[in-house]
Parts: structure tokens; sequence; C-alpha cells
């Protein structure tokens, strides 16, 4: 917990001892949930979501200590629900869109690439990805923080490497 | 390519798309939500019993008082509740079995990864459906006996049957356990709207007994709620267990 937040605890100001928590936890949750969103504006309105949910269960929290998880946790859930929302709207899915760019060009770039393949990915199968990957959590904080078994996020996980190995060797294999 | 390899080319692709620290402007705007945010009077009211009566993770071995109180409590309303349901509701349908293979009532269904049979007609992100993709729905998965032909006519049939008498967010699927029957359930995908074939056998990370029919009905939250195996229930039946499932919302 950080000084100003523990201090705002101490005299009893829960905004500020919220406002406190939330600020230190900003930055992570934003770029988390970019990099699970692949889309800065929706990043930041899955950010703001989850802090406006979190201030609103904040009285339910009862280690100030456990502030950190706890949001990552209600921000997870808040991306997911959009990635959910998003795959049942009938738009174009971004891996469509990389095609219309060109197989030529996406060969040429891993962040292409794979964009369009994780774009084609199932929602959890992304959270669980990025949970490992860019915030390196093991398959036991990546079970607690999203709540089903270790098992499940092992086979999402494998499911995931898996299309994404595929598609970096489709493309490795177009390259001159 | 090797996993290394992969894992670095993943990671380094993951650096490079997140976006970076959050804008000031969208800084400043968080650090006001808690003073522009009310909280609602239930909560204020809820939320400090919660955090009272249930100790924290760190003082659960310290607070058996507490716990007992806890366990008590629950015993009560759910006696409560159970007096209020048993005078506005018919009983819930005898259930034939509490377990098939992975499938046991009470408890999460498992994470069966199941390749959807042509023609589809839900949109999906791929041709593989899990039980969490159909979260919010109620799910009744339908796997007949290979080797029993009209049994399989007469198990489609009350599935039909049953498809007319609930709501669109009930999800009826048909699997199949051995190639035997993927072609004729590919015809009753076909034939019948809004029931889907879903392949058990090829891309499943979990085993589905052999030889006898079963039906598994997967409540909204994604519980095993009812499992019958050997004998399947009528349309009549299924579609009261579906009613008390909705009920229960």
């Amino acid at each position: 917990m950080t000084e100003r937040a523990a201090h705002a605890t101490a005299v009893g100001d829960r905004r500020s001892a919220f406002e406190a928590l939330a600020d230190a936890e900003l930055d992570g949750a934003y770029r988390l949930a970019g990099v699970i969103l692949g889309d800065p504006w929706q990043a930041e309105d899955a950010t703001h979501d989850a802090v406006v949910l979190a201030w609103l269960r904040y009285g339910s929290l009862r280690e100030a200590d456990r502030f950190g998880a706890w949001f990552q946790r209600i921000l997870v859930n808040v991306c997911r629900d959009r990635l959910r929302e998003r795959s049942r709207r009938p738009t174009a899915a971004l891996g469509e869109i990389g095609s219309a760019i060109g197989d030529e060009l996406a060969a040429t770039d891993d962040r292409i690439v794979l964009d369009r393949a994780f774009a084609e990915l199932k929602p959890d199968h992304r959270v669980a990805l990025s949970l490992r990957f860019y915030a390196d959590l093991t398959i036991d904080q990546i079970a607690d923080l999203t709540g089903v078994p270790a098992g499940t996020v092992k086979s999402r996980i494998h499911v995931a490497v898996e299309r994404m190995r595929a598609a970096l060797e489709a493309a490795d294999g177009r390259r001159p | 390519m090797n996993d290394v390899e992969l894992e670095r080319r993943l990671r380094r692709w993951m650096s490079d798309r997140e976006p970076g620290p959050v804008p000031m402007q969208t800084r400043a705007e968080l650090g006001q939500v808690a003073f522009k945010t009310p909280i609602p009077t239930s909560r204020r009211l809820v939320d400090p019993f919660v955090r009272r009566v249930s100790p924290p993770r760190t003082q659960w071995a310290a607070g058996p008082v507490r716990a007992m109180l806890l366990v008590l409590g629950l015993l009560v309303a759910v006696a409560v509740a159970a007096l209020f349901v048993a005078g506005s509701k018919p009983p819930a349908p005898v259930l034939e079995t509490d377990s098939w293979g992975a499938f046991v009532v009470g408890r999460a269904a498992p994470p069966a990864v199941m390749r959807l049979i042509p023609p589809v007609s839900r949109i999906t992100d791929d041709d593989t459906l899990e039980f969490v993709d159909l979260a919010g729905s109620i799910v009744v998965l339908v796997v007949p006996d290979e080797a029993a032909g009209s049994a399989l006519n007469r198990e489609i049939e009350a599935l039909t049957v049953a498809r007319h008498r609930t709501g669109a967010d009930v999800v009826f699927l048909v699997g199949a356990r051995s190639a035997a029957v993927t072609d004729a359930l590919s015809r009753v995908a076909a034939e019948t709207a809004d029931i889907d074939a879903v392949d058990l056998s090829s891309a499943s990370a979990v085993a589905f007994p052999s030889g006898a029919p079963a039906l598994v009905v997967v409540d909204r939250q994604g519980g095993v709620a009812a499992i019958f195996a050997g004998v399947l229930p009528g349309a009549d039946q299924l579609v009261t267990l579906i009613k008390h499932l909705e009920d229960e919302r």
C-alpha cells in the first residue's frame, strides 16, 4: 500500500484511500487492458469501468493490501466481457481486416501476424495468453484470477499458443 | 520453431502491443470517480456486514467461531428459502444419476472442447465450442447410443419438442462420440432448426463414457444441473427441468 493510501485509510478517509490505491494500479491496468483488447481507446474504457466497479464494491474489500489483485480480477472480467460482447457483434473481425491488408505485408511483420491470430482466438484464450506472457502470472495465479480450474487455464493457454505458433510458422514459410 | 523462440516472439509482440502509461487526462478523470460516484444504499448497508462476518483470508484459521456462525446463518437462510420455494414451485424432477464421466451434478461442466459439425445455426469465433462459451445460457447436451438407430430418432424427437417449448437462450446440442453417427447427426442439424451437432471424439480433452445414451443439462452459471444416463427423459420431463432452471434465474 502506498504511503498516501495508508494515511488516508488511517484517518478514515475512504474516498482518498481508494483514489490512492486505484491510482497506483492505473498504469498496469491500462497496459494489460491494451494487450488484451488491442485498442488503446477500448483499454481506456475498460480501465474506467473497472475503477467504477471497484469503487462500488470497495466496501466489501477486507484487506487493503490485496487491492492490487482484487482490482486486477475486476479489470480482467471487464475486458473478457468486452471481448465477448465484441465477438457477438456482426462486425468484421480484426483477422478479416488483416486479410484485407494483404498476406504479403503480414508475412513480413510478426506484429501483424500475431495481432491477426490473436483476434481469432476465443476471449478466454486471449485473456489467459495475456496473463501468462504479458502479466507473467503462473497457471495457479491465472486460475485464481479468472475463477476457473488450473486444468482449464492450461488447456486454454495450450490451444492459444499452438494457434499463435501455427500463424507464425505459416508466415515464416512465406518469407523470402 | 522451438518453445523458447516462440515465447520470445510472443513476449516481444505483447510488449509492443501494450499502450504505455494512462493518458494524463484519463488519470485525472479516474481520480474523481470515488468523489463523484455515489454508493447505493444497499451496498453501504451490506458491505460492512459482509466484511465483519467473513474474516480476511489470513485470519481464517483464527476465526472458527465466526466461521461456525457463518455456516449456521447460511443453513438458516437455505432452510427459509426452501420453505418459500416449496410453497410456490413444483418439486424438481428426480435426477437419474449424479455423475457421468467427467460430468458431476453440482460441479462446473468439464472443459470439453467440442467441434461443431456443419451446418451450424449459431455464430461462433471458430469451429469449436466449450461450455464456458455458452455461459448465460442453459445447455442441453444429448449423447445418443451409437448402436441404436431407432433410439436416436426417439431422443431427437424429444429434443425437437423441447426446443419448441423453451426459450431461444436454451442451447440444444447432440454429440457424436464416434464417427459412426457424425453423418446422422449432421443430417439432424440440417433438418432441425436450432439444434446443433458436435463431434466429441476429435477435439475433446474430456473423455465421454461409451455405450449407453446420456443427457446432461448445464445451467446458466456453467454448473452441471442434471444428468440422465441409460434412460433419457421425455420431452415433458425435459421441459419441466428447463423451466425449473429458468425459474431459478
